[in-house]
């Protein structure tokens, strides 16, 4: 049903109801920039892949072919946009662009103001970053959006297989991160 | 196979039905398997429940009036379309030559070198010769991706490799772990490498 609703509205929307967009908008926004704020510790890429998501949505709406739910074609591209950032600052770090130092900027911009919920994203963020790029983003999809692994597959083209090893190895990894350090 | 090293596969709902009944009943049998699965849950619930935080709204209020405001500057703005492809080539071909003068990057490590250049037979072949593992199930797991026992042995290598370079906590992935290798863990594992006479 949800489904349904989601292809009613990129009908609306394709048809010209731009406040179509906006329910999908108000509807995904959320899983979008926590989905990319735990992919990439900190609020700042965060939001800009976040903003990202939702260009590429509006720019690319109208090709949506129908054939795979809204929830996985959104997520599709932010788990791409979300790999593109940490590959650009991988990128920028090589060439000498970036020497942004994140733990500091993180203190001085973040989602919340408050010092509890702050203090629970950077031990999470602190735990998620011990985790390979493969391993966090199956993590995150088994435990954040709860997903199976065919539809982490499907999202990321990665084989079943394969998702299943790297979750095993990121549960074992976190699991022996709570147990042994004080995080 | 210890029970122990198997909860984490339950726990990743990535055991085949014999082997999830067969550790059910061992769960029934022992109490202290079933302390640790506990415990295990317990942990992976505290890690969930700091990502569950209710937050946010102004921001998220903020998003769309500043996603429109994008929009419209991108339709205002005209792309030069020759730009977006020269650009960039041309900083990279400045950075390039910057970078090849300043002499960074001559210090890439040995073993990055050396593996960039092994194909995933060769990978197995050091790992097998190094732990004396079962090739068939190293290359399944380490460079395929399987699931029950043989994510154990791939992370029991991953572990023995991490210990036999003395190697920092951080790199489960032996790609990642060989990229990201410093220059002294490059050296302990290259001497290893040697002793063992793989190279």
């Amino acid at each position: 049903m949800a489904e349904d609703k989601d292809f009613e509205y990129v009908r609306q929307f394709i048809s010209g109801d731009e406040n179509a967009f906006n329910l999908l908008v108000q509807k995904y926004r959320q899983k979008i920039y926590w989905h990319s704020r735990r992919m990439l510790n900190n609020h700042t890429d965060a939001d800009e892949v976040t903003q990202e998501v939702l260009i590429v949505l509006y720019r690319k709406l109208k090709d949506f072919s129908f054939k795979s739910s809204l929830y996985t074609w959104i997520f599709k591209i932010t788990a791409n946009r979300s790999i593109n950032q940490i590959n650009r600052r991988k990128f920028k770090r090589f060439f000498f662009f970036d020497d942004t130092d994140y733990d500091t900027l993180k203190k001085d911009e973040d989602i919340s103001d408050n010092i509890d919920n702050r203090e629970k994203l950077a031990r999470l963020d602190k735990i998620l970053r011990m985790l390979p790029v493969k391993q966090r983003e199956v993590f995150l999809f088994r435990n954040f959006e709860e997903l199976s692994y065919e539809e982490i597959s499907a999202i990321t083209g990665k084989s079943v297989g394969g998702l299943k090893a790297n979750y095993f190895h990121a549960l074992k990894k976190v699991i022996e991160l709570m147990k042994n350090y004080e995080l | 196979m210890n029970y122990k090293d198997k909860i984490p596969l339950y726990l990743a709902d990535n055991m085949s039905a014999d082997k999830k009944a067969d550790f059910e009943a061992e769960l029934l049998r022992s109490s202290e398997l079933k302390s640790q699965l506990d415990e295990q849950t317990e942990l992976l619930k505290e890690v969930i429940s700091l990502g569950q935080i209710e937050t946010g709204e102004p921001y998220f209020n903020n998003l769309l009036p500043g996603v429109r405001l994008r929009l419209e500057a991108g339709r205002r703005h005209s792309f030069y379309p020759g730009l977006a492809l020269g650009l960039p080539i041309l900083a990279v071909i400045v950075i390039l030559i910057i970078r090849s003068f300043s002499g960074s990057g001559e210090d890439k490590p040995v073993i990055s070198r050396i593996v960039s250049g092994l194909n995933d037979e060769s990978k197995t072949e050091i790992l097998v010769v190094l732990f004396d593992a079962d090739a068939a199930s190293v290359q399944q797991t380490e460079f395929i991706g399987s699931t029950d026992d043989d994510e154990i042995l791939a992370g029991r290598v991953t572990d023995e490799l991490k210990r036999a370079a003395g190697i920092k906590e951080g790199y489960l992935d032996t790609d990642e772990l060989i990229n990201n290798l410093s220059k002294e863990e490059t050296e302990t594992i290259c001497n290893n490498l040697i002793t063992k006479k793989i190279f």
